[in-house]
């Protein structure tokens, strides 16, 4: 065991030490991290190219173009199965510490990336599943929770690889929000839970009157609102039963919000109603074993098939993870998605391509095209296939992470 | 008022009674004892377990054992019924599974007395999973709550009794080296020892006194001893849940001062002790968690995953199911997160299937497919390792028990399609009043104006506080 472990400690420092080689033989040159990328097969995010070259140039991509031809000397080639962009995880734990903040049930000003432990081991983890950009929910203990923060997983200062602190608004429906609350009776103390919403009509009143400004807040708070009210910003809604579903595009469509829907685990029963809404869903995660009619847990009565039906009825569906137990979670949730029926090249638009329109970051993230960011993700085999494992991860054109054996082939290549 | 359409009524009525009549219908073919048959299945792709891959391949099942098998070459007799299939796997095996308990939870230290099968629910859903997810043979534990937890069961999850259902009866004893309860680490070691050393005392002064250790006549032992003294004479063995590398020594410490046999289960925090489980050449149980990592001496983080080390190590190794969770509850998962970690297609589905087998005594018989063994087949709708299997049919010793046409469940967490209809009711106001108020308040809200600070919104820059705080007066109003 020690010995084995050992080996792979000295094996994985031997590859570092080959990429710092790397790095500054390609700094002697002239740019430091540039790579070409001979894939098998590519998957721009719309669907797979096949084999393909992408050439990476400092933090962006260059471009992207057939395996054809001599190899251009001077390179950083890196030879891999399949090249997919850098996983989105739009319902990421990663780095959080701490408890929720339950302060009060409209808490419009809190970003979760102040939540964030920048050195935790869990956007390691990411990387190593191939995830490269989080967004980080502010937790559900309010109604309006905050602002979902998007940031990147490499190894920067935090600073550095948030994308937005703020990139929506965060809005827990249905029952969550009010565990723990209670009437305030005789003999109870009256704490802070004392009387805050305890119903479901209540969490809606509560989001009813913050959306109308009638809850006490200050006025960069109720600006928050009001920018979440111009329908450009994104409203995440955190909805799982259906009647929360219905209160949360009927809150959207009369306060002029722009709804992204959250877990909608009885999503499959509203599809039209979400299409016309033209609200996308982030599903995820998949609690258990789902249990028909339950009324047990909010999550327990999703189908197997609701992302399929959403995409059937043309509704862009994204997949997060909402645990991170593994990380790896995500693409297992892709790839079970296919299996119950949803398109394969949806499958993984649903962590790339989609949940980088959510955010309005396509232009840089989610797709592999010419001037996007170099986020890409390398694996020995499909990426639905929950055998396949992720070699190599590239944020912003830089190798976060990579497997030992990426970079033999690699340096052998290289004159 | 409101008025109910008796059309809708009728046609609900009708509806419900076709869909109990499918559910009626589906439950007495996927859990009724389906008369044996022989037949032969052709897959695309068999895989023995005991040997490579064959594919195409051909299996004969007579009188619930495998007649037969092999490539193309093997002739189907005249008139047997042949079923296709794209892939031939043995049904899976699992150890260490809390499937169909009802509420056992033990926390006294010494409930080596209790068993398993006495809580065990044939009826519950866990087992209709177990079907489902191509499990056949089940080790079933009490869940580790006490040191000594007590006696698991090895059973089939079909039947409509208990009895019926089960293949052994006191199969592992199961010990907990985890305090529970408010315990230290070193008191709960200390219950347990004194637990195993008092059996161990009282089989001596039974040697002293009558000259033999055991009585085989129960009624001269006390009931609730029978199993402590059948772990101390190594008549069967233990399952020792280990939470850490200290765990799995102290596992084998035990067994040799006790004498008896250990199955270390296993989390990725024992990393550490894997060359102690080579060396002591047992098979390892692993949970659904594979993965953890640590922080070295020198700052870096190692990450551990757990069936590369153990494969890397020579030691071999079963893999239990989640039930609660939607990819780890399918063995055909779990051996391709093997294969993710690194190890090979046949090691990762021996992981859940001769392996397992092998661990409760049925080498040859159960786990593999070869000639004589017994028809314990599961039948997948695509290869293990695409990511996309169903188990279409699962049959224990040649009875189909597990047919997917049939599981209505399953075809009704596919869709809308299957949801029972709702009764229609037709109100008088086809307005849901409150729409109005809804304008109402948002006409309102319009004329009041911009909300204070709206203007300054710049997208997507990140929200900063004012430097001057803002004032809610409005330039008209003044």
């Amino acid at each position: 065991m020690t010995n084995s472990s050992r080996r792979r400690c000295v094996a994985s420092r031997l590859g570092r030490l080959a990429l710092t080689a790397l790095l500054v033989l390609g700094a002697t040159t002239a740019l430091a991290d540039d790579w070409l990328i001979r894939a098998a097969h590519w998957h721009d995010g719309e669907q797979d190219r096949g084999a393909g070259r992408l050439k990476v140039e400092g933090s962006r991509i260059a471009w992207v173009g057939p395996d054809s031809g001599p190899l251009p000397s001077g390179d950083d080639v890196l030879d891999v199965a399949w090249a997919i962009p850098g996983l989105i995880d739009l319902r990421s734990g990663a780095g959080r510490r701490g408890p929720q903040e339950e302060a009060s049930e409209v808490t419009p000003l809190v970003q979760s990336v102040d939540l964030l432990d920048p050195t935790s081991p869990d956007f390691e983890r990411c990387l190593r599943a191939g995830i490269t950009t989080v967004a980080v929910e502010p937790g559900n203990r309010a109604v309006v929770g905050g602002q979902v923060s998007v940031l990147k997983t490499d190894a920067r200062p935090l600073d550095q690889r948030t994308l937005n602190p703020g990139a929506a608004l965060w809005v827990t429906l249905g029952w969550e929000s009010v565990i723990g609350n209670y009437a305030p009776r005789n003999f109870m103390p009256l704490g802070l839970h004392a009387r805050r919403p305890t119903t479901r009509m209540g969490v809606a009143s509560t989001l009813r009157r913050a959306l109308e400004l009638a809850e006490p807040m200050s006025s960069t708070e109720q600006a928050v609102i009001g920018r979440a009210r111009s329908g450009r910003w994104p409203t995440f809604m955190q909805a799982r039963k259906e009647v929360d579903i219905r209160t949360a595009l009927g809150f959207a469509a009369s306060h002029g919000l722009r709804p992204v829907l959250v877990e909608a685990t009885e999503a499959y029963r509203h599809v039209e109603l979400i299409a016309e809404a033209g609200a996308p869903v982030v599903l995820g995660p998949f609690y258990g074993q789902p249990r028909i009619g339950a009324e047990f847990w909010e999550g327990d009565d999703h189908r197997l098939a609701t992302a399929s039906l959403l995409a059937e009825g043309g509704v862009p569906v994204a997949i997060g993870t909402g645990r991170l137990t593994d990380p790896d979670d995500l693409r297992t949730a892709a790839s079970l998605a296919a299996r119950h029926g949803l398109d394969d090249d949806l499958a993984v638009a649903a962590i790339t391509r989609v949940p980088a329109e959510i955010l309005g970051l396509s232009h840089r993230l989610g797709q592999l095209r010419a001037g996007s960011d170099a986020d890409v993700v390398l694996l020995d085999g499909p990426p639905l296939s929950p055998g396949s494992r992720v070699v190599g991860v590239l944020v912003e054109g830089r190798l976060a992470w990579s497997a030992p054996s990426l970079l033999a082939p690699a340096s052998e290549s290289t004159p | 008022m409101s008025s109910l359409r008796p059309a809708h009524v009728t046609l609900h009525a009708v509806l419900g009674l076709v869909i109990s009549l499918g559910l009626l219908s589906g439950t007495v073919q996927a859990a009724g004892e389906l008369p044996q048959r022989d037949h032969a299945i052709r897959a695309k792709t068999i895989y023995p377990i005991s040997a490579d891959p064959i594919s195409p391949g051909v299996v004969i099942v007579q009188g619930g054992r495998i007649a037969a098998m092999g490539g193309e070459e093997v002739v189907i007799p005249e008139g047997m019924e042949t079923v296709e299939t794209e892939a031939l796997l043995p049904a899976f095996v699992e150890v260490m599974s809390q499937r169909g308990l009802d509420r056992a939870f033990e926390t006294r230290p010494d409930s080596s007395f209790i068993r398993a099968s006495d809580a065990l629910n044939p009826a519950s859903l866990e087992m209709d999973d177990a079907r489902r997810v191509g499990l056949a043979t089940l080790l079933v534990t009490p869940p580790p709550g006490a040191a000594l937890s007590g006696r698991g069961v090895i059973l089939h999850p079909q039947g409509l009794e208990i009895d019926s259902m089960i293949l052994r009866d006191d199969a592992y004893m199961s010990l907990s080296l985890q305090p529970r309860g408010g315990v230290s680490r070193m008191g709960h070691l200390a219950r347990l020892r004194k637990i195993l050393s008092d059996g161990r005392r009282e089989l001596e002064e039974r040697e002293k006194r009558d000259g033999r250790r055991r009585h085989h006549r129960s009624d001269e032992i006390p009931p609730e001893k029978q199993a402590l003294y059948s772990l101390l004479e190594g008549e069967i063995p233990a399952l020792v849940d280990c939470n850490t590398a200290a765990d799995v020594a102290t596992a084998f410490a035990l067994a040799r001062e006790y004498g008896f046999e250990v199955t270390p289960v296993i989390e990725p925090e024992c990393w550490r002790a894997i060359e102690l489980l080579a060396v002591n050449r047992v098979t390892a149980i692993i949970g659904p968690r594979l993965t953890t990592w640590e922080i070295l001496p020198d700052g870096t983080r190692h990450h551990v995953d757990l069936p590369s080390l153990l494969h890397e190590a020579g030691v071999p190794f079963c893999m239990s199911t989640d039930p609660r969770e939607l990819a780890a509850q399918h063995p055909w998962y779990l051996a391709a997160r093997c294969v993710r970690s690194g190890v090979p297609e046949d090691v990762a589905l021996a992981a859940v299937t001769r392996n397992p087998a092998e661990l409760l005594g049925f080498e040859g018989s159960k786990g593999v497919i070869q000639v004589g063994a017994d028809a314990d087949l599961v039948l997948l709708s695509d290869q293990p390792f695409s990511g996309r299997a169903f188990v279409d049919s699962l049959l224990i010793k040649g009875t189909r028990v597990y047919h997917r046409d049939a599981d209505t469940k399953l075809n009704r967490l596919f869709g809308r399609a299957h949801e029972p209809p709702m009764l229609v009711i037709e109100s008088d106001h086809p307005e849901d009043p409150r729409t109005e108020d809804w304008e109402q308040l948002e006409h309102d809200l319009q004329a009041l104006g911009p909300s204070p600070g709206e203007a300054d919104i710049r997208w997507p820059a990140p929200i900063s506080p004012p430097k001057e705080p803002h004032t809610h007066d409005h330039g008209e109003d003044k």
